[in-house]
């Protein structure tokens, strides 16, 4: 991903924490705030690179659920 | 004569009590005195469970007198990071000054399994609010103050179990229980100098602990030895219905004699390389003297985003673990100033990414299974460095943004670690070495251990002005 829509994506991210919780934060947390959604969106590239065919599954299992087992 | 039994293994004091050579009420007086003048020069401790304690300090005497000995923890106090679930009135802080006066009707289920041990509550003990849910990049991030390693006062003992490791290194407690998503109990053992184990996530049940990370949550004690991390696991571990993660595999801890055997360790490619010069210093000589017992090489596991995959899966849980209470407002209350608003930024993990970081997650777990399949353990430093400064900003101190694998791979596959102590800095501040095995194998890192504390003698060093007259 190029620079650009890294850079749309952590505004478009940052908008989504701003709308719910701007009204909290003052410029110098806003500004930390956007270093933390700069590494989570790092991070979704980092996942992202890795390529999974459909088969492979999350490592969590549902269990449907019924009392008594 | 009564301070004679600080410093003394659980296995020493449990044999003492069973001879009654020693009565549970004379310990626990020993340490609730120690945990009541020594533990605020630590930060150590939240509440001292004195009237618990004595309680079940005089229950203990009686069924012993009379021929009820129930094992090695039988007498035996301790203290519990203070994110655990009491009953009787006695506060669960969650290390959160809003939670001061949080109070639950039931007890976890580690504490129920220590009762039931014969063990004694002596004490609350100090933690990192939220265990670090908040997002915290400096050591002033509790209510009861920083947490402060006995071996020197201007250093930091944790985190996020901090009073766990500093209680256990002062001689407050003979052992505690704390707590790790990622490094919470390898990192205080290696600051404060004592002996933590992490189990495999599932061994021991969470039902009563505060929830950070679901799927990344682990319980364990910090003790003295290597040894004694086997006594207090055997006691808490095991399934229980009220945590459906919990595994039905049994775990009866192996103390048989090592002996002969000769072990087959693997060293991580780059293990060391972020380490500071101590650290890799004290380490490089722990794999010379682990080379008597042990036939060692390097290991290398496959290219995934390890930390990625962590810090999503932690991230989005935690987003939802907090999530009333960051709503509410209430974090606004919490000790470290990021801490206030530190929860924020997560509501922009997107759900696919946590999908995605699951998915990857069962293919590092498998990547991990099967390098670590050839050893009986794979070993690396505990952590970076010695116990940072009080002031210490991480965010600065952080070594080249290089990725600590063994932490990200045992964390994010659930996998067993011990944390034992490696040596000291020039400065006089405590290193750590961990031995790390396959999920379920905690007592071939016991053993390694073991193997281990017998050819050194850096876990029976004391903080000297803690020593007994």
């Amino acid at each position: 991903m190029n620079d650009e829509a890294t850079q749309r994506e952590v505004d478009e991210r940052l908008g989504v924490v701003k709308g719910l919780y701007g009204d909290r934060m003052d410029d110098g947390q806003l500004e930390e705030a956007r270093k933390a959604v700069e590494s989570i969106v790092a991070a979704s590239q980092a996942l992202r690179a890795v390529k999974l065919d459909n088969r492979h599954e999350p490592f969590t299992v549902f269990t449907p659920y019924r009392e008594g087992g | 004569m009564p301070d004679s039994f600080v410093f003394m293994s659980i296995r020493d004091l449990g044999r003492l009590v069973r001879r009654r050579e020693v009565s549970p009420v004379q310990l626990a007086e020993v340490f609730l005195a120690r945990l009541e003048t020594l533990g605020p020069d630590y930060n150590a401790v939240v509440t001292v469970t004195r009237e618990r304690a004595m309680r079940q300090a005089r229950r203990a005497e009686r069924e012993i007198a009379s021929g009820r000995y129930r094992g090695p923890l039988h007498g035996i106090p301790y203290g519990v990071k203070d994110l655990l679930a009491t009953s009787d009135g006695i506060p669960t802080t969650w290390g959160a000054a809003p939670l001061r006066n949080q109070t639950f009707e039931y007890d976890a289920t580690v504490i129920l399994r220590l009762e039931a041990a014969g063990a004694l509550l002596a004490a609350k003990l100090a933690m990192v609010e939220l265990a670090g849910g908040g997002g915290y990049w400096q050591p002033h991030a509790s209510f009861t103050g920083p947490g402060i390693t006995p071996w020197d006062k201007t250093r930091w003992s944790g985190g996020s179990s901090t009073g766990s490791g500093a209680a256990t290194a002062a001689g407050l407690a003979p052992f505690a229980i704390g707590s790790e998503t990622m490094g919470s109990i390898m990192s205080p053992s290696s600051n404060c100098g004592v002996t933590g184990l992490r189990p495999t996530y599932g061994r021991v049940s969470r039902y009563g602990a505060m929830a950070l990370s679901w799927t990344m949550d682990k319980l364990g004690p910090l003790c003295l030895t290597a040894d004694d991390c086997g006594l207090v696991l055997e006691a808490i571990a095991g399934p229980d219905p009220r945590d459906p993660t919990t595994t039905g595999r049994a775990f009866s801890y192996d103390d048989s004699h090592v002996g002969s055997r000769r072990f087959r360790l693997g060293v991580p490619e780059n293990a060391a390389d972020h380490a500071d010069q101590a650290t890799r210093h004290n380490f490089d000589r722990a794999l010379e003297t682990l080379g008597e017992v042990s036939d060692i090489e390097q290991v290398r596991f496959s290219d995934l985003p390890h930390e990625a995959i962590n810090y999503t899966i932690l991230f989005a849980e935690a987003a939802s673990a907090f999530e009333e209470m960051v709503d509410s407002g209430m974090l606004a209350g919490l000790t470290a100033p990021e801490d206030r608003f530190g929860s924020y930024p997560r509501a922009a993990v997107l759900a696919k990414d946590y999908i995605k970081a699951m998915r990857l997650r069962r293919l590092m777990a498998e990547d991990a299974d099967r390098v670590m399949s050839r050893f009986d353990a794979l070993i690396g430093p505990s952590r970076a460095g010695v116990a940072p400064p009080l002031d210490q900003d991480f965010r600065r101190a952080a070594r080249g943004g290089r990725t600590d694998v063994m932490l990200a791979v045992g964390n994010g596959a659930g996998l067993p670690a011990i944390s034992a102590p490696s040596g000291f800095s020039p400065e006089g501040l405590p290193t750590g070495i961990q031995f790390m095995g396959r999920a379920y194998e905690e007592n071939s890192v016991l053993a390694v251990a073991r193997a281990y504390q017998s050819l050194t003698d850096w876990h029976e060093r004391h903080p000297p002005d803690l020593l007994p007259a």
